[in-house]
Order: structure tokens, then C-alpha cells, then sequence
């Protein structure tokens, strides 16, 4: 409980300083360009990187379920291109691997 | 305008929120409650941090007890963007100073987009109501959550799972939107190299990494290709 107390004091500390920094430091950062930069290369590469982390929560990375969470991912990732509907997606998603995993 | 025209008109500019906000809100609040416990924290978090990407991040990480310099850094390098958003509104509003705090602590993507977005001449009033109603929105969200959570059983597994499929969603509507592949494959690359590397630390080891790649393409490849336009 004390880390997720000191996790939401400190987060939020960060998220308000980085929202403030602009109002009283517009000048330095309008010429920083590698932060305009790094923001629009970062979100990717960090979303890339906790897809993985979060795929590898489980003890034991080579298993059927491991194989049930890459078909799922497979087809959310082809609904989200073909239809662009996040909910339809986690639903369908979720749906299948439930299934997956009670049925097999 | 009436003060509470502005409020009518902040509720009507903030309805694409609640399809936001609420299922997020209530996603966010289970997950939280599933994995970390402790219901009332969930909503606390939404209220003090308000930040809907590194609140979902925070929970894998916090679960699998991350060092808390690894929640900062990613919390950090996540929020970055909210640097350009302020600096869009800082010459066109003014505020009187508890409003503005307020107002700059609830400058997130969705509150960015609706005050961005609108035509009319902005007022000062329609701006704060926008941001409060967006964070009532995620906070209630979260609350309807954490109490599902407490009252559902739901499996931790499954849980997991729809944190992975969600990030999964997000990579591929940011990729679709930027049309940039090259940090996909550079972050997906090093991932993998840390994991081999380091399998305990290979989360941060991993940002660390990428943050220096793309610090010293900047520098070193794009500067040159600017002379080299010049």
C-alpha cells in the first residue's frame, strides 16, 4: 500500500510538473526541438515496449496460453486495422481467449 | 455569454468524453482493484494524477514491483507530449491563478482536443468547465470500476491480458496515425536484446536504450541530413 501511495504522490507530481514546465519555460523549451522530437518518436517505442512486458507478465512464457494470447492478438490487431473499433476489438479479443481458454 | 450557458456548452463539447472517460474509467478502476487492491487508491489515483496512459501502465508495473525511479521515468517519457500542449495555450488564456493550476493539471489529450477543436472564441469559464466535467467523467469511471472489481470475480489472467490487448490497440492507432514504423521496430529490437540480456531490469534498461537512440539520431543523423539540405 505505501509503494502505491508514493506511486500516486510522485506521478502525480511528474504529470503536473510536465504540464506546467511550458507556462514558465516556454522560450527554453520551444528551442529544445529533440523534445518535440523525442514526443513524436517515444509514445510509439514505449507502447511497443510494455505490448511486451505486459505479454510477458505470466511465470511460464512458453505455453498453450502463450499461444492463445498470440492468436488473440493477431486478430485484434487485423479488426483494429479493418475496422478501427477499439471496444469491438477488446471485446472480440477477449471473447475469443476466454473461450480458448475454458474450451482447450 | 452566461455562466451557465457555458456550462450547457461544456457538457455538450465534453459528450465524446464519457465514451472515453467512463469505459476507460471503469477498465482502469478493475484492473487496478484486481491487481493491486486496495479499491479506494484507484479513484485517489484518477483524482491526483489524471493521467490515463500512465495510470494503466503503472499497474503491471507497480504489481510486479518496479523500482519506483522506473514508474517515474516511464511516467516521465509517457507525458512528454503534454510539454507541447501547454505551450499552445499558454498565450491564448487567462485565468485567475487557482483556475490556471487547475486548468494546466487537467491538460490532457481528450480536454487538448475538445478546447483545440473549437471554433468560437474561447472563454475562460468553457474552458474550465470542459476540464473539470472530462476529469469528473474519468474519475466516476474509475469508481464504477474499483466497485465492480470488488464485487466481481474476475480472473487476474484475463486481466492481464486486457492490458496487453489494450497497449496492442494503442501501438497500432499510433502507428496508423503518425506513419512512423521505424520506432516500433527499433523498441521491439531492443525489448528483446535487454530481455535476454537482463530478464529483471530489462524494462528500464530497454527505455534507457531507446531514449539514447533516437537522443543520438537526432543529433548526429538528422542535424547531418539538415546541412546536408542546406
Amino acid at each position: 500500500m505505501k509503494t502505491i501511495i508514493l506511486a500516486i504522490t510522485f506521478m502525480g507530481l511528474i504529470t503536473y510538473a510536465v504540464r506546467l514546465i511550458p507556462f514558465h519555460g516556454l522560450k527554453l523549451i520551444q528551442e529544445l526541438k529533440v523534445i518535440d522530437y523525442l514526443s513524436s518518436m517515444l509514445p510509439i517505442a514505449i507502447l511497443t515496449v510494455l505490448v511486451v512486458f505486459s505479454f510477458h507478465l505470466e511465470p511460464h512464457p512458453i505455453s498453450l496460453d502463450t499461444l492463445f494470447k498470440l492468436i488473440c492478438l493477431t486478430l485484434v490487431v487485423l479488426m483494429q486495422i479493418k475496422w478501427r473499433s477499439a471496444t469491438l476489438s477488446m471485446i472480440v479479443g477477449l471473447s475469443i481467449y476466454i473461450l480458448l481458454s475454458t474450451v482447450v | 455569454m452566461p455562466q451557465k450557458n457555458q456550462f450547457k456548452r461544456a457538457l455538450h463539447a465534453t459528450k465524446p468524453v464519457i465514451f472515453c472517460y467512463i469505459p476507460l474509467g471503469i477498465a482502469f478502476g478493475m484492473l487496478f482493484d484486481t491487481m493491486l487492491g486496495h479499491w479506494y487508491l484507484a479513484p485517489l489515483m484518477s483524482l491526483f494524477v489524471f493521467a490515463g496512459a500512465a495510470q494503466f501502465i503503472s499497474i503491471p508495473m507497480i504489481a510486479n514491483h518496479q523500482a519506483l525511479s522506473t514508474i517515474l521515468l516511464m511516467t516521465l517519457m509517457v507525458n512528454l507530449r503534454h510539454l507541447f500542449y501547454g505551450i499552445s495555450f499558454v498565450k491564448k488564456y487567462q485565468y485567475p491563478w487557482y483556475q490556471q493550476m487547475y486548468m494546466i493539471f487537467g491538460l490532457t489529450d481528450e480536454s487538448f482536443s475538445i478546447l483545440s477543436a473549437e471554433d468560437k472564441p474561447h472563454d475562460a469559464k468553457f474552458c474550465f468547465h470542459v476540464t473539470w466535467i472530462s476529469h469528473a467523467y474519468w474519475i466516476f469511471g474509475t469508481i464504477i470500476g474499483a466497485l465492480a472489481g470488488l464485487y466481481t470475480n474476475v480472473a487476474i489472467g484475463t486481466l492481464k491480458f486486457t492490458l496487453c490487448m489494450l497497449f496492442t490497440i494503442m501501438l497500432v492507432e499510433s502507428m496508423r496515425e503518425s506513419k512512423r514504423y521505424m520506432p516500433f521496430y527499433t523498441a521491439l529490437i531492443i525489448t528483446t536484446i535487454m530481455m535476454l540480456l537482463s530478464p529483471a531490469y530489462y524494462l528500464i534498461l530497454s527505455l534507457l536504450v531507446i531514449s539514447m537512440i533516437f537522443i543520438g539520431k537526432y543529433f548526429f543523423i538528422g542535424k547531418k541530413s539538415q546541412r546536408e539540405k542546406l
